[in-house]
């Protein structure tokens, strides 16, 4: 067997996917051959460190975004408000359902949702182009001047919000989505008067859009 | 007054393990919500690992992954159960990585896609996992594996599948052929022509690293 030969089989050799004869053959060329033999090992020593890539688990479980994604295209598009536990109640991204919108679940726990109106901590932002937005966390408030008591008692449903920040962290445009607007409107007086920590992405200050659900949940007795 | 009860998509699995496929694709089939979730948790690790080293974006995993498990969700019925229920499903993710990459490739003329996109809190917890010894054994680790995904993406889709799923997710020849619909002997030359590119990828990154 000659190098070329050799070289060749490697592949099915580190395999031991080679006839008994095949693989005697190179067993005897890799003896007497210092350059086919280092070919080896610099092969070997590149699988193995593709084995030994740690794998990336996600953060959150795929199933429950599937579960509620799936909750949701059985209620129809549009707003659809999910409950889940404290623990889960997370972002969701339903990227397809409404163009260049991220939705977002900001039921906190279920006793909290029930006794007063909520206004949803959790947000969700994105920078990036319309058609790849990157995600990136939400950026903190420095000057909050959201406050309970901003719905009317009456106020049912959602409003869905888009904030978005100019590169010093400042509101440039506050934007109903969803909801009710004249519900809304001291919503937005008050959004507009929201600041926030400016963001950076890969050094650089970026302009991001804040997705915010705020809503006023009256509960009555769980579906059976 | 309304309980905790009220909590849809909490994806909590049940009887782990008791099930078998059959019998989990079937409960599935059914609409059992819970099967589902218990299908999507068993095999939710494998696609996003693998969505995250072909795309090379955890950002973008996370999405592609949601889509896999949606589109696995509508063709369960068309699932015949010729393949195992583990090789169609990593064939509907490489399809799904796949078109993302033609999608994303036609905007985006730099095509590498790095891994530096990786939040802190992932590499955090890829730390945690590790149970590392020392501070310094992380960062080597930590740079190591930052080599190997930097030339994982040098590489071609196609190399790079076979890669991933014979090295990292340890499928045979013959699995890795079922899931890409091709010949066995195909894989095997694929496989060849990847492993002596990404030998050679690697030879030159650790040249440049130095
Ligand atoms: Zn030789």
């Amino acid at each position: 067997m000659n190098c070329r030969e050799v070289l060749a089989s490697l592949s099915a050799y580190v395999d031991r996917d080679l006839s008994g004869a095949g693989g005697h053959a190179i067993d005897a060329h890799l003896e007497s051959c210092a350059a086919c033999a280092a070919q080896l090992r610099g092969l070997r020593a590149s699988l193995d460190c593709l084995a030994a890539l740690p794998r990336i688990a996600p953060r959150e479980s795929v199933a429950s975004r599937v579960l509620d994604r799936l909750e949701v295209e059985r209620r129809g598009p549009g707003l659809a408000l999910l409950f889940r536990p404290t623990a889960a109640s997370r972002p969701l991204m339903l990227p397809s359902l409404v163009h260049a919108a991220f939705f977002l679940v900001a039921a906190a726990g279920i006793g909290f949702a029930l006794q007063r109106p909520l206004v949803g901590p959790s947000a969700w932002s994105r920078v990036g182009t319309e058609e790849y937005p990157e995600v990136v966390q939400v950026p903190r408030v420095t000057s909050a001047a959201l406050a309970d008591g901003l719905l009317s008692e009456g106020a049912e449903g959602s409003l869905f919000f888009e904030t978005r920040l100019a590169r010093d962290g400042s509101v440039a445009t506050v934007k109903l989505l969803e909801g009710d607007a004249s519900e809304a409107a001291p919503v937005i007086e008050a959004l507009r008067r929201e600041r926030f920590e400016p963001t950076r992405l890969r050094g650089q200050p970026v302009v991001v859009s804040v997705y915010r659900l705020i809503s006023r949940l009256d509960v009555t007795a769980p579906r059976t | 007054m309304a309980s905790s009860e009220v909590a849809l998509g909490s994806a909590k699995v049940v009887g782990s393990g008791r099930s078998t496929e059959v019998g989990l694709v079937e409960l599935c089939r059914s609409g059992d919500p819970q099967a589902f979730a218990q299908l999507v948790s068993l095999h939710e690790g494998m696609v996003f690992n693998l969505a995250t080293r072909l795309l090379g974006n955890p950002e973008e995993a996370k999405d592609v992954s949601q889509d896999v498990f949606l589109q696995v969700y509508r063709a369960l019925g068309r699932f015949e159960g010729r393949s195992s229920l583990k090789t169609w499903i990593y064939r509907i993710c490489v399809n799904q990585c796949r078109n993302r990459r033609r999608f994303w490739r036609r905007r985006h003329t730099d095509s590498a896609c790095p891994l530096e996109l990786m939040t802190a809190s992932e590499e955090a917890q890829i730390a945690a996992d590790r149970n590392e010894a020392s501070p310094f054994d992380g960062v080597a680790r930590r740079e190591k594996a930052a080599l190997v995904h930097r030339a994982l993406q040098k590489l071609s889709f196609d190399h790079r599948v076979v890669l991933l799923m014979r090295e990292n997710e340890g499928l045979s020849c013959a699995e890795i052929a079922s899931t890409l619909g091709v010949a066995e002997g195909t894989v095997k030359s694929r496989l060849a022509r990847a492993r002596d590119a990404f030998r050679s990828t690697m030879l030159r990154a650790a040249g440049e690293g130095a």
